[in-house]
């Protein structure tokens, strides 16, 4: 999809619109506390380039779905990234099983 | 036609009586396909029926066996697949309005590996809109309507695999392909009261199946016992270079059942799973651990290590589907999607970054270390399918579009969010095996399934330890019905 026309002004204007739109929505999920500024202002500058390139296509109401969704993948991208990798811990970009090692296979 | 009761045989009954020529191929592929168009519509199972193709297998199967060519357990054996694996000749709908005419001109390998077999295609499992890949609220998310538990048409069979699991409970075919990139076969499993296996990752080639996360999605049988579920891994096992994650030649085959003796089972149950169990719940997977116990297993107290697994699984999928999807989601097709989250979910997948992703993987490498390790001390860890029996359907959601194809006005919600410590998040980012068989019945007679759980390529310790407890109990043999 080609994204709609940029500018900054219009950047700040869309991300009021959709952040207001969005102000009817549970601020909240239940029992949760809220997001903390960092994570907030994440969420409220994905919800601004979710508005600018799909904006068009979106009703106020999946606006808010969308800001909804941002929350929780939040959540989850906060928990994730306070897990503590090292230098030389490697992503499973290839699934690797462990079985192998240890001669399971032998077993089964 | 046939009778219930044969319908409802397991896979090696069944085999035995055709090898014996005590049943036709032909009849019973005829009796199938005669209870699916009687009943599939009731509980929105089948997608499309493939009868022509059917009968021409069952008519061959039939020949050869009088021939005295026997090909093997599933020789003369119906079976139905998910509609994410293509099928020449026939729509692979992937559950979802935008694909609801597409087609492929080649069948998925496990389709060509099911046909060398001499197995017999009944047809076209519903399923939950593109397996979930997309997200999805509830049970209405599919092209075909919620599918209906056949245990009680009020309640939905879980998903994503939602009308296999109704095609084996109801008697419609005696197993059905499956897939499971988190919980969509153990889920409808449990919910629908039948058995049914995850296997480890790479373990079943996926080319010709639809994905949604390269590196969680599965392919696996969902069955009458245990022992079905082996005898079809057996069959659609195996290494296949077009698969870029099937397992090496030597490590992808699954041999059933296996040879050598039977050791006593080490099963850890595992006491941090599940936040929430519904009571009656609880108690069925304490009497069938106390079932194994009695007969010789050693069942001690195992805990799912420490680590963001869910929050892992999840992201895993919501960034791998962005991509998978992501033609779907640039061109706006996604609006067309029967589920409100559906229609949008692909946005926000899109704005994680590439850091995030790497991230994620990093941290799913020590997850990976973390929970073999557990495996040392076990052959199996155990806890309940599901937290909770089926869940009752609920009016369609705001903002959802309208099934296309047949009927459906209902819902359920979806039952997985990660607070709930389930154990398919740990286990499906990790590759692990994963087989849940029937284990009791709530007061209102909705199934109760208890799983097994094993180290990553050690599918035959699931199949071994539900079969054991199968062999101990009878639940696995009562089935749903008679329908009004």
């Amino acid at each position: 999809m080609k994204p709609e026309r940029f500018s900054r002004r219009g950047l700040g204007r869309r991300t009021a619109l959709a952040i207001a739109a969005a102000a009817a929505a549970p601020a909240q999920p239940q029992g949760q506390q809220p997001l903390d500024a960092s994570d907030q202002g994440e969420v409220d500058a994905k919800l601004a380039e979710v508005v600018r390139k799909y904006g068009s296509r979106l009703s106020d109401e999946q606006k808010n779905r969308v800001r909804g969704v941002l929350g929780r993948h939040q959540r989850m991208l906060a928990r994730v990234r306070a897990f503590d990798v090292e230098n030389g811990d490697a992503p499973a970009t290839g699934l690797r099983l462990y079985p192998s090692d240890t001669g399971v296979q032998k077993k089964g | 036609m046939l009778s219930e009761e044969i319908l409802y045989l397991p896979i090696r009954e069944l085999g035995a009586r055709i090898r014996k020529r005590a049943i036709s191929p032909v009849e019973l592929a005829e009796s199938y396909l005669d209870r699916s168009r009687k009943l599939g519509p009731k509980f929105n199972a089948y997608v499309t029926l493939t009868e022509e193709r059917a009968l021409a297998q069952a008519r061959a199967a039939e020949k050869e066996i009088a021939a005295g060519h026997y090909r093997g357990p599933l020789h003369g054996i119906p079976y139905a697949a998910k509609d994410l694996v293509a099928v020449k000749g026939y729509p692979t709908t992937w559950g979802a309005p935008p694909f609801a005419e597409q087609r492929f001109d080649s069948d998925a390998t496990v389709i060509e590996r099911l046909d060398q077999a001499g197995a017999v295609l009944l047809g076209k499992a519903a399923m939950i809109e593109l397996a979930g890949g997309l997200g999805y609220s509830n049970g209405n998310a599919s092209l075909t309507g919620p599918a209906r538990n056949p245990w009680n048409t009020e309640c939905w069979t879980c998903g994503s695999s939602s009308g296999s699991g109704a095609i084996v409970s109801a008697g419609l075919a005696p197993w059905a392909i499956g897939s499971d990139t988190r919980g969509s076969i153990i889920c409808p499993t449990t919910w629908c009261g039948i058995s049914g296996m995850r296997p480890s990752f790479g373990r079943v080639s996926r080319h010709g199946a639809m994905a949604i996360a390269w590196s969680m999605d599965k392919l696996g049988p969902m069955a009458r016992t245990a022992d079905c579920c082996g005898l079809a891994l057996s069959v659609m096992a195996g290494h296949d270079p077009r698969d870029h994650d099937s397992l090496p030649p030597g490590l992808a085959e699954f041999p059933w059942p296996p040879s050598g003796p039977e050791r006593p089972l080490r099963i850890g149950r595992l006491t941090n799973a599940w936040t929430r169990l519904d009571a009656g719940l609880e108690s069925a997977i304490d009497e069938a651990l106390k079932t194994l116990e009695k007969s010789g297993a050693k069942v001690t107290d195992a805990q799912l290590p420490d680590g963001p697994f869910e929050d892992a699984a999840e992201l895993t999928i919501l960034m791998e589907a962005a991509s998978s999807f992501q033609k779907l989601v640039h061109s706006g097709g996604c609006a067309r999607l029967v589920d409100p989250l559906g229609q949008v979910n692909g946005y926000p997948s899109e704005m994680m970054t590439a850091t995030d992703y790497l991230q994620v993987q990093r941290v799913r490498t020590i997850l990976q270390r973390r929970i073999d390790l557990l495996f040392d001390q076990f052959d199996v860890i155990a806890a309940a399918g599901s937290n909770s029996k089926a869940q009752r359907l609920v009016p369609a959601p705001r903002g959802a579009n309208p099934p296309q194809k047949k009927g459906g006005d209902a819902a359920a919600p979806r039952p997985a969010d990660n607070s709930q410590r389930a154990p398919d998040g740990i286990s499906s980012l990790c590759g692990l095996p994963a087989l849940s068989v029937p284990c009791g019945f709530s007061s209102d007679n909705l199934p109760y399934g208890l799983q097994f759980i094993a180290r990553a390529a050690n599918d035959a310790a699931v199949v071994l330890a539900a079969r054991k407890f199968q062999s101990l109990t009878e639940w696995h043999k009562k089935h749903p019905g008679p329908w009004s």
